[in-house]
């Protein structure tokens, strides 16, 4: 109640600063226009197209970044494959994946690929660690258990690493996924001639403020939806995890 | 065990030897062009090179003075408050909707609006990167100032303890993991938008030297910035991990 309340009166104090203390201003957008705004980007078919889209580069790059979950096994899986590829891992990482697009220009311009490459950069690690977490962690009895009874290769990945490592899965990808949103927008600002990111900064740059506002909405309304749709998925697969896990 | 760990470092060593001598060999019989792939050597000769727009070493230091700055401000800003809404429940419903709204959009989305309002320099840079931290710590230290045990302050109370004092001897140490907790997911996120930030406002520091260096196609310098970015990220967490370890055992998550 309170907070339906405090949200009611914010908006409504500042339609009315809007009315009247800042009429006519410039660099200054309330409700009600930003919601026209809002239509008009839907009516014009803007926003559909953009988010089209940044929605395909989106799921190029997290395509891409499943190839982490292959890479997540064997990094649990073999101790040889761990400890040579880790300190990369750990490295590459620790870039802020922001910085490696003067690089990824240098080798692919900044075509569709070097885009979904940052998706790629945002979205691989999360589930590359929390799969790699995932396997190590499995029982080591039921391992040896699975072998007695002639699992091999193929039967021991399907029967057995792969349902336990699963919520592990899905746990990364609901961080990956949230990093992947962040990833494509800032590409898009800083050089697209499309997209969500470009469509944001092209109305800031004619100060459309009720556009630029629309668009932020939406934009967290649907990175919020996704993020709330995965969390129903993880409880609804796996209800016996209490709580939602993952490593950022 | 002993033997696993020492076999385990000679991979671990053996694997980075075979990189950089391979790198290095790549690049300096010319297998792939240097402007694509430099060489560490190159690497390390832009290190301390002065450049045009300055030597990566001074845009370390900016990068690493803005983001303490920012970084500083926001924890300074951030732990006050999350701990007063965490035990403050009809305050904390109060700015629950807004505190939200900030954490789920992107802050740096603002750039190009804050550039109108405060001009290139460094104060759109430091708006963005206080406001991307800020909304991570206080909703982190929310969550721990609301997972005090009760039976605690009961006590607390029992003995006599008026609001301060609880608040000093009793809440504010047992939200101390989830204080730390939050300076580690701060300092990642601070540096990636600050990097950006940087990046896009093209005002100073190791993002902008990425830039610049991207498009005077300096390789050399642009992977050697690369790795200082690693190092300042690396080190970072590191140190956090290390702070948590030394001084919180027993918060194992």
């Amino acid at each position: 109640m309170l907070r339906l309340l405090s949200v009611a009166v914010f908006l409504v104090l500042w339609e009315v600063l809007g009315h009247t203390v800042f009429k006519g201003v410039l660099f200054f957008s309330y409700p009600s226009v930003i919601a026209m705004g809002f239509v008009e980007l839907v009516r014009d078919g803007d926003l559909l197209k953009h988010l089209w889209a940044s929605g395909s580069v989106f799921l190029y790059g997290m395509g891409l970044s499943l190839a982490a979950i292959p890479l997540g096994i064997y990094m649990g899986r073999l101790a040889l494959v761990d400890y040579s590829l880790d300190q990369y891992m750990l490295a590459l990482s620790a870039i802020p994946r922001f910085a490696f697009v003067p690089l990824l220009m240098i080798w692919f311009g900044l075509d569709l690929f070097s885009k979904a490459l940052i998706i790629f950069l945002g979205a691989f690690f999360p589930i590359l660690f929390n799969v790699r977490e995932g396997v190590k962690s499995i029982d080591p009895v039921l391992l040896e258990a699975a072998e007695a009874f002639g699992c091999r290769r193929w039967k021991l990945y399907k029967s057995v690493i792969l349902p336990s490592v699963s919520s592990f899965i899905v746990a990364g990808l609901r961080l990956g996924i949230g990093r992947a949103i962040v990833g494509i927008v800032l590409v898009e600002m800083y050089s697209s001639r499309s997209g969500v990111g470009y469509l944001l900064i092209r109305s800031a740059e004619v100060l459309r403020l009720d556009l630029f506002f629309a668009i932020l909405v939406s934009l967290a309304l649907f990175a919020v939806a996704i993020s709330e749709c995965l969390l129903w998925l993880e409880k609804y697969l796996f209800p016996w995890r209490s709580d939602a896990v993952g490593m950022a | 065990m002993h033997q696993g760990r020492r076999i385990e470092w000679i991979i671990r060593l053996g694997s980075v030897t075979l990189l950089f001598v391979g790198w290095e060999m790549v690049g300096r019989l010319r297998l792939v062009d240097p402007l694509f792939l430099s060489y560490p050597s190159a690497m390390f000769h832009a290190l301390w090179q002065t450049y045009e727009v300055g030597s990566i070493f001074t845009h370390t230091l900016l990068t690493l003075w803005v983001g303490f700055i920012c970084y500083i401000a926001s924890l300074m800003a951030g732990v006050p408050t999350g701990l007063v809404l965490g035990r403050v429940p009809p305050l904390r419903k109060v700015v629950d909707p807004y505190l939200i709204a900030l954490y789920v959009t992107p802050t740096f989305t603002l750039l190009p609006l804050l550039l109108v309002f405060l001009g290139t320099g460094h104060a759109p840079l430091i708006v963005v990167v206080f406001g991307a931290i800020f909304s991570q710590v206080v909703i982190n230290v929310i969550a721990g100032a609301q997972s005090v045990d009760p039976v605690l302050l009961d006590a607390g109370r029992a003995y006599g303890a008026n609001r301060v004092q609880l608040f000093r001897k009793v809440i504010v140490p047992s939200s101390l993991p989830f204080i730390v907790a939050a300076c580690r997911i701060a300092l990642g996120r601070g540096l990636v938008v600050l990097v950006f930030a940087e990046f896009y406002l093209g005002v100073s520091g190791l993002g902008f030297f990425t830039a610049w260096s991207g498009q005077t196609l300096r390789t050399d310098a642009l992977f050697a910035a690369l790795i200082v970015l690693m190092a300042i990220g690396l080190s970072g967490d590191e140190g956090i991990k290390y702070i948590r370890r030394r001084y919180f055992p027993w918060d194992q998550r």
